[in-house]
C-alpha cells in the first residue's frame, strides 16, 4: 500500500513538474527570441555606416538606446555587448525614458512594442543619423530602417532604404543579402 | 651497368661523358624544376582556395551572424562555376554544419559533420581546407572547401615536360658531341692508330700528321718527338744489346777458355811426372810431402825444415842454399836447375826446381809452393847437341880451310899455266914463224906443212889455255852488277865478228833495248860465246841468220840466241855444258868446247840458267835467264851503257 502510495505521489511530481516545465519552456522560448534580437541588433553595428562626424574619435563608443519599457531587451543588449567591440569602437547601451522625443547621443534605438508612441518618436527621428530597429508588422512604413519578423521559428528582418538614406545611413550589401525583403533602391 | 663504363674507345667515352654530363645536369634541373613547380602548383591552388574561401567567407559573415542558412546556400551555391571544388560547406563557430556544397551527391560523404578552425591538407588528388570566418576579429564560423587538387595530373604534365626537354637536350648533345669527335677525338684516334701500327710493326719512322694549333696538335708534336726519341733509342739499345751480347759472347769464350785452362792445367797436374811440394812462409818444407819423398827417399823427419836441402848434389847444396834464402827474403819466383837425388836409381838427376810464392792482399807471404821437374834425359840431350855442334863447327872449320888452301894452289896453278906454259908456246910458234920466213925458200913444201901444223897446234893450245883461264876467272872473279843494255853489247860483238869476216852474208836481227841487270865482264864473255858459236856454226850456209832477243817461258822473261846453222842432236844435250865436250869435229867447226861451260858458269852466277834446242841442219836456239829480282832494280838505258 504504501508502494501504491508511493508510486502515486511519484505520478503525481513527475505531472507537477512537467507542467512546469513547459511553462518554462514558453518563456525560454520568448527569452531566446529576445536574445537573438540583442545578439542581431549588436551585429547591425557591424554593418552599417554612420555619418564620420558623429564620432570625435576612431574609438569612439557606438551608443545603442532603449526605452525604459523594453527593459528585458536592455539587460540581454548589456549582456551581448559585454567585452565587444565593433572594429575599435567599444559599445555602450542608454536606457532612455518612455515619453522622450528628443533622442540625442544614440546611434542604434530600439524600439520594442506597438505603442502609440512610437510613430511619434520615429517621425521626430527622421533625417536624423539614428538607426531605428523596430519589432512589429508595420515597422518600415511607419520610418523603421529595420524591422524583425518571424519566420519558421527564426527571427529574420526587412531593410528599408529609403529610411535609411533619410537618416544618412548606409547599410552594408552584406546585410541586405540576408535580409528577407528589402524597400527601396539603392543610392 | 659495368659493360657501360668499360668504353674501349675515347670517342665512346666522350660521347658518354657529354650524354652522362648532359643527362645529370637534366636530371638536377628537372628534380629543381619539378619540385619548384609542383610546389608553386600548391601554393597557387591553395591561395586560390584560400581567396575562394574567403570570398565565401565574406559573402556568408552576414549569413552565419544572423543565421541565414538559406544566404549562405547561396553563397556556396556559386562555387558551381568552379568545376574543381567538388564540396564544401560553411560551419557556425560551434563547428556545426550551417550549409553545404556538392557538385555531385556522391561527393556529400566528403563534407565533415563537424567544422574545424583551420587547416589545410593537400593531397595528390585533393584539397582540404578549413578557413574560419572573422567578424571584427570574431571568429564566427569556418569554411570548408573541397577541391580536385590536380596535383598528380600536374605532375604527369610536368614530367612529360621534363622528359621531352631530356630528350630533345641529349638528342643535341650526341649531336654536339659527333662534331666534337670530328674535331678532338679523330686526330687523337690517328694518333692512336698510328701507335697501334708503331707498336705492331715496330717501325719507329712513322709521324703522325698535324691538323690543328690546340692540345692535340701539341700532343702529335709530343707524339712525333717521342716517336724519334724511341727510334733513336730503340737503335741505341739494339747496338747496345749487340755490344752486350758480344762482351757476353766474348766473356763466355774467356769462361770457356779459363775452365779449360783450369782443366788443362789440373790435367796437367795429376799427369805431371813432375812432383810437386809445399813450403811455409819460411821456406821449410812442411810435413807431408810424398811425392818429394818417394823420389828423394827422405823422410817427413829428414826434410823438414831446411833438411829437404840435403837431397841436392853436395857440389850445388852451398848454392842452392843461398840462393833459397834470399828468396825466401824476396818472395819473389824462383827457378832453378839442379842435381836431386834419385832414391829408386841410387843417382843424381838434374831437375827443374820452380817455386813461387803465395802472396796474401796485404804482400806477406802466406806459403810457397812448386814443383820439381826431371830434366836429367832432357838435360843429357842437349849436352850432347853441344858437344856435337862443337865437334862439326870444328870440323867445318878444318875443311874450309883446306879449301881454301886448295883455292890458293889452284889460283897459283892458273897463273903458271898462263904464265909459263904459254910462253913455251909462244917460243914453238915463234920460231917456227921465223923458220918459215927466213928458212922458208930452202924448205920443201912438206917441211912448210909440218911447220904449218906445228903453228895451228900452239896457236890452238894457246886459245885453249886462254878459254881454260877465262873458265877459272869467270868461276873466281868477284860479281860488280850493273845495269846494262843487251842489245847494245850484242851489237857490237856482232858488227867485231863481221868486221873480222866481211865477205860473210850474215843477216843480224837483235830485239830493241835488252835490258839486264849483271856483271858486263861476264854477261860480255857469255854473250861473246854464244854469238860467236852462231857465227861460226852458221859459217857453211849460203845466208847466215842470227837472232837475239827475249820472249817470255814459264812465265819468266828468257833472252835467246838462234841461228840456222849446224844445229846438233838433242840427245846430247846434257853434254852441251860440260868442258872439253864438243858436238862436231874441230876441224869441221874449230873450237876448244869450254865456251858453253864458261857460259853456264856467268849465267849461274847470275842466278838464272841456260838451255838450248836444236836440231841437226836447222839450226839451234840458246836459252838463259837472269835473276828476274835483280833485273828489275833498273829500267832507265842510260845506265846500261858500259
Amino acid at each position: 500500500m504504501r508502494a501504491v502510495m508511493r508510486a502515486v505521489q511519484i505520478l503525481l511530481t513527475l505531472l507537477v513538474l512537467q507542467g512546469s516545465i513547459a511553462n518554462a519552456d514558453h518563456d525560454d522560448a520568448k527569452s531566446l527570441a529576445d536574445q537573438v534580437k540583442a545578439a542581431f541588433i549588436f551585429k547591425f553595428c557591424s554593418y552599417v555606416e554612420w555619418p564620420r562626424e558623429l564620432f570625435s574619435s576612431p574609438d569612439s563608443p557606438i551608443v545603442i538606446g532603449t526605452l525604459e519599457r523594453d527593459a528585458s531587451m536592455a539587460r540581454l543588449l548589456k549582456e551581448t555587448v559585454r567585452d565587444r567591440q565593433v572594429g575599435k569602437r567599444p559599445v555602450e547601451i542608454r536606457i532612455l525614458p518612455d515619453e522622450t522625443d528628443q533622442v540625442t547621443g544614440v546611434h542604434v534605438l530600439y524600439l520594442g512594442g506597438k505603442s502609440r508612441q512610437i510613430h511619434d518618436q520615429i517621425t521626430a527621428l527622421r533625417g536624423k543619423p539614428v538607426l531605428i530597429v523596430t519589432d512589429q508588422a508595420q515597422g518600415l512604413e511607419i520610418g523603421s530602417s529595420i524591422n524583425f519578423r518571424r519566420e519558421d521559428e527564426r527571427i529574420r528582418f526587412d531593410i528599408s532604404l529609403t529610411s535609411a538614406q533619410t537618416n544618412r545611413l548606409k547599410i552594408s550589401s552584406r546585410l541586405l543579402a540576408v535580409a528577407r525583403r528589402i524597400e527601396g533602391a539603392a543610392p | 651497368m659495368k659493360a657501360i663504363f668499360t668504353l674501349r674507345s675515347i670517342r665512346h667515352k666522350l660521347l658518354a661523358g657529354v650524354l652522362l654530363t648532359t643527362a645529370t645536369a637534366l636530371l638536377i634541373l628537372g628534380t629543381i624544376f619539378i619540385a619548384y613547380d609542383l610546389k608553386d602548383y600548391r601554393n597557387r591552388i591553395v591561395d586560390e582556395l584560400i581567396t575562394q574561401a574567403d570570398l565565401i567567407s565574406l559573402g556568408s559573415t552576414a549569413a552565419l551572424q544572423f543565421e541565414d542558412r538559406e544566404t549562405a546556400r547561396q553563397a556556396l551555391s556559386s562555387l558551381r562555376l568552379r568545376r574543381e571544388i567538388s564540396a564544401a560547406a560553411i560551419y557556425d563557430k560551434d563547428g556545426k554544419l550551417f550549409a553545404r556544397y556538392y557538385s555531385v551527391p556522391a561527393h556529400i560523404v566528403d563534407i565533415p559533420v563537424q567544422g574545424e578552425r583551420q587547416g589545410i591538407e593537400v593531397g595528390s588528388e585533393t584539397v582540404r581546407l578549413f578557413r574560419p570566418i572573422y567578424s571584427d576579429q570574431e571568429v564566427v564560423g569556418s569554411v570548408f572547401l573541397l577541391a580536385q587538387s590536380g596535383v598528380s595530373a600536374r605532375t604527369v604534365k610536368v614530367m612529360l615536360i621534363f622528359v621531352s626537354i631530356a630528350v630533345l637536350a641529349l638528342l643535341a648533345s650526341t649531336l654536339l658531341s659527333s662534331w666534337l669527335q670530328a674535331r678532338i677525338t679523330h686526330p687523337i684516334m690517328e694518333v692512336t692508330e698510328l701507335a697501334r701500327q708503331v707498336v705492331t710493326e715496330r717501325n719507329y719512322d712513322l709521324r703522325a700528321r698535324r691538323n690543328s694549333d690546340d692540345e692535340v696538335g701539341f700532343l702529335v708534336d709530343a707524339f712525333n718527338q717521342m716517336l724519334s726519341q724511341i727510334g733513336l733509342r730503340t737503335s741505341e739499345l739494339e747496338r747496345s744489346n749487340e755490344e752486350l751480347s758480344l762482351q757476353i759472347r766474348e766473356r763466355t769464350q774467356a769462361q770457356n777458355a779459363l775452365r779449360e785452362s783450369e782443366y788443362r792445367h789440373r790435367t796437367l797436374i795429376t799427369t805431371l811426372s813432375a812432383l810437386t811440394w809445399r813450403a811455409d812462409a819460411n821456406g821449410d818444407f812442411t810435413a807431408a810431402q810424398t811425392a818429394w819423398d818417394s823420389f828423394t827417399g827422405q823422410t817427413p823427419i829428414s826434410h823438414s825444415g831446411r833438411g829437404w836441402l840435403q837431397a841436392v848434389h853436395p857440389d850445388d847444396r852451398e848454392q842452392i842454399n843461398l840462393l833459397w834464402n834470399q828468396v825466401c827474403e824476396e818472395s819473389v819466383p824462383f827457378k832453378q836447375v839442379f842435381r836431386l837425388w834419385y832414391a829408386p836409381e841410387q843417382e843424381y838427376r838434374y831437375v827443374n826446381f820452380s817455386a813461387a810464392p803465395l802472396i796474401d792482399s796485404n804482400g806477406r807471404t802466406l806459403e810457397w809452393m812448386g814443383i820439381v821437374d826431371d830434366i836429367h834425359e832432357r838435360t843429357q840431350a842437349a849436352e850432347e847437341i853441344t858437344r856435337l855442334n862443337a865437334e862439326l863447327e870444328h870440323r867445318v872449320r878444318e875443311r874450309t880451310a883446306e879449301l881454301e888452301n886448295a883455292n890458293r894452289e889452284l889460283e897459283s896453278f892458273s897463273y903458271s899455266v898462263s904464265h909459263d906454259l904459254r910462253a913455251p908456246l909462244r917460243s914453238i910458234d915463234g920460231f917456227s914463224q921465223a923458220l918459215l920466213e927466213d928458212y922458208g925458200h930452202q924448205l920443201d913444201t912438206t917441211a912448210k906443212d909440218y911447220l904449218d901444223r906445228v903453228r895451228n897446234g900452239a896457236q890452238r893450245m894457246g886459245r885453249l889455255i886462254d878459254d881454260m883461264l877465262n873458265l877459272s876467272r869467270v868461276s873466281r872473279m868477284e860479281l860488280v852488277r850493273r845495269p846494262l843494255n843487251l842489245s847494245e853489247l850484242a851489237t857490237e860483238i856482232l858488227a867485231n865478228l863481221q868486221s873480222a869476216e866481211p865477205q860473210r852474208q850474215v843477216r843480224i836481227d837483235i830485239d830493241q833495248d835488252l835490258l839486264a841487270y849483271g856483271d858486263t865482264r861476264l854477261l860480255q864473255v857469255a854473250l861473246e860465246n854464244l854469238l860467236g858459236n852462231a857465227w861460226k856454226y852458221t859459217a857453211k850456209q849460203e845466208t847466215s841468220e842470227i837472232r837475239f832477243g827475249q820472249m817470255e817461258i814459264d812465265g819468266q822473261p828468257s833472252f835467246f840466241v838462234s841461228d840456222n846453222g849446224a844445229g846438233f842432236d838433242m840427245k846430247y844435250a846434257d853434254r852441251l855444258f860440260t868442258p872439253f865436250q864438243r858436238l862436231h869435229d874441230s876441224r869441221e867447226f874449230p873450237g876448244t868446247g869450254v865456251g858453253l861451260a864458261t857460259v853456264q858458269r856467268v849465267i849461274r852466277r847470275h842466278g838464272g840458267h841456260i838451255w838450248a834446242e836444236s836440231e841437226p841442219g836447222k839450226g839451234s836456239i840458246f836459252y838463259f835467264t837472269l835473276n828476274p829480282a835483280e833485273e828489275l832494280k833498273h829500267d832507265t838505258p842510260s845506265d846500261s851503257a858500259g
